[in-house]
C-alpha cells in the first residue's frame, strides 16, 4: 500500500467519507471532523506512520491537502 | 470515614481520598503534587490506590505516590495497566491539543507513562479494605480499561461516565461507541436509585434512576442533565 493509500484510508475509515470528497475535506467541514475527531485522526496517523506530530502541527493540520505537507515534515512523502 | 476531593485546576479531574484511622484509599491520583500534599499534611498513609481508567488526568500522580509509599497496594484492571504504560492510550501524547481545544491554549503538557502495576484483575472483581468492600466492574467505551468502582454498594466512583453537564467521550484513542452501548449503558441504567455517584469530573451527586435518566443514557445524551432537575 502506498503512503497516499494509507493516508486516504485513515480519513475514509474515521469520517466515513468517500474518496472523491477527500480533496476538499476540512477540519470542521463535516460533523465528524470536530475537535475530538481531529485528535482521533492525528492519533491514528501517528500510529499508522510511526511518527509523533507536534502540537503546533496538529493545530496547523486544517485540511486534507495541508496534512500532506505536514506529514512530509516527518519524512512521510505522500 | 472522611472523603477529600482534590480537583486538578487544569483538567478538572477529581482525585478522591478516603481516610479511616490514618490510613487512606486514593482513587485516581490525578496530579503529582496535590494529592501527595493533602495526604502528607494530614499525616495519612495511602494503603490502597485505585484507578477508574488509564487516562493521564486520572493517574499523573500514581508513580509519585508509589515512590513515596512503596508498600501501598495498587489495584487496576489489566487493560488499564496496559494503557497507563502507553503515551497514546493514556492520552498524555495528545493532552496539549486536548487542553487547547478545551480552552487552555498554549499549555505545555509532557507525554509520560507510568510503571506497570503488579496487581491487576480481569472482569468483575472485589477487594476489602478496613472492612469496606470495593467492587470493580469493567465499563468499556470511554477507554477499554475503564471500570466503575463501588464502595460498600452505596457509593459509586464512575470515572469518566455520568459526568455532570458533560457528554461522555467515546472518540479518544481506545474509545468505543459500540462497547459503551453494548456493555456500559445497560449497566449504568441498572444502577440502584439513590446511589451516591462520585464522578471523575464535576461535583458528587445522588443518582435518581428515573425513566428519563435511562432514556438519556440510551440515547447518548448529556447523561447527567437529570441532576439539576
Ligand atoms: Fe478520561
Amino acid at each position: 500500500m502506498t503512503n497516499l493509500e494509507k493516508y486516504d484510508r485513515e480519513f475514509i475509515k474515521m469520517f466515513g467519507v468517500k474518496k472523491e470528497e477527500l480533496p476538499t475535506l476540512k477540519y470542521r467541514g463535516i460533523k465528524k471532523w470536530d475537535s475530538m475527531g481531529h485528535m482521533d485522526l492525528m492519533s491514528a496517523l501517528e500510529e499508522r506512520f510511526d511518527i509523533s506530530i507536534s502540537t503546533l502541527d496538529v493545530l496547523d493540520f486544517t485540511d486534507y491537502e495541508k496534512g500532506k505537507t505536514i506529514l512530509a515534515k516527518y519524512g512521510v512523502e505522500i | 470515614m472522611q472523603m477529600r476531593i482534590s480537583t486538578d485546576p487544569l483538567t478538572e479531574s477529581n482525585c478522591y481520598i478516603l481516610e479511616e484511622s490514618g490510613g487512606c484509599v486514593v482513587i485516581d491520583p490525578n496530579d503529582s503534587q496535590a494529592p501527595l500534599r493533602i495526604i502528607t499534611e494530614n499525616g495519612w498513609t495511602p494503603e490502597l490506590i485505585l484507578l477508574t481508567h488509564e487516562h493521564c488526568d486520572h493517574m499523573a500522580g500514581l508513580d509519585t505516590l508509589r515512590d513515596r509509599w512503596p508498600e501501598a497496594r495498587v489495584v487496576v484492571s489489566r487493560v488499564c495497566n496496559e494503557g497507563i504504560q502507553n503515551k497514546r492510550l493514556n492520552m498524555s501524547m495528545i493532552m496539549e491539543v486536548y487542553l487547547y481545544f478545551s480552552g487552555h491554549p498554549g499549555c505545555h503538557y509532557d507525554p509520560f507513562v507510568c510503571r506497570p502495576v503488579e496487581e491487576c484483575y480481569d472482569g468483575d472483581f472485589s477487594i476489602t479494605w478496613r472492612g469496606h468492600r470495593f467492587r470493580f466492574v469493567p465499563l468499556p467505551g470511554h477507554t477499554p480499561g475503564s471500570v466503575g468502582i463501588f464502595m460498600d454498594d452505596n457509593v459509586f466512583f464512575s470515572g469518566d461516565y455520568l459526568l455532570p453537564d458533560r457528554e461522555v467521550v467515546l472518540r479518544l484513542p481506545g474509545g468505543s461507541e459500540e462497547d459503551y452501548a453494548r456493555v456500559t449503558v445497560p449497566f449504568l441504567q441498572r444502577l440502584p436509585d439513590g446511589i451516591q455517584v462520585r464522578p471523575g469530573h464535576g461535583a458528587p451527586f445522588t443518582l435518581h434512576n428515573t425513566e428519563e435518566y435511562r432514556w438519556e443514557l440510551e440515547h447518548f445524551e448529556r447523561v447527567d442533565s437529570r441532576q439539576k432537575n
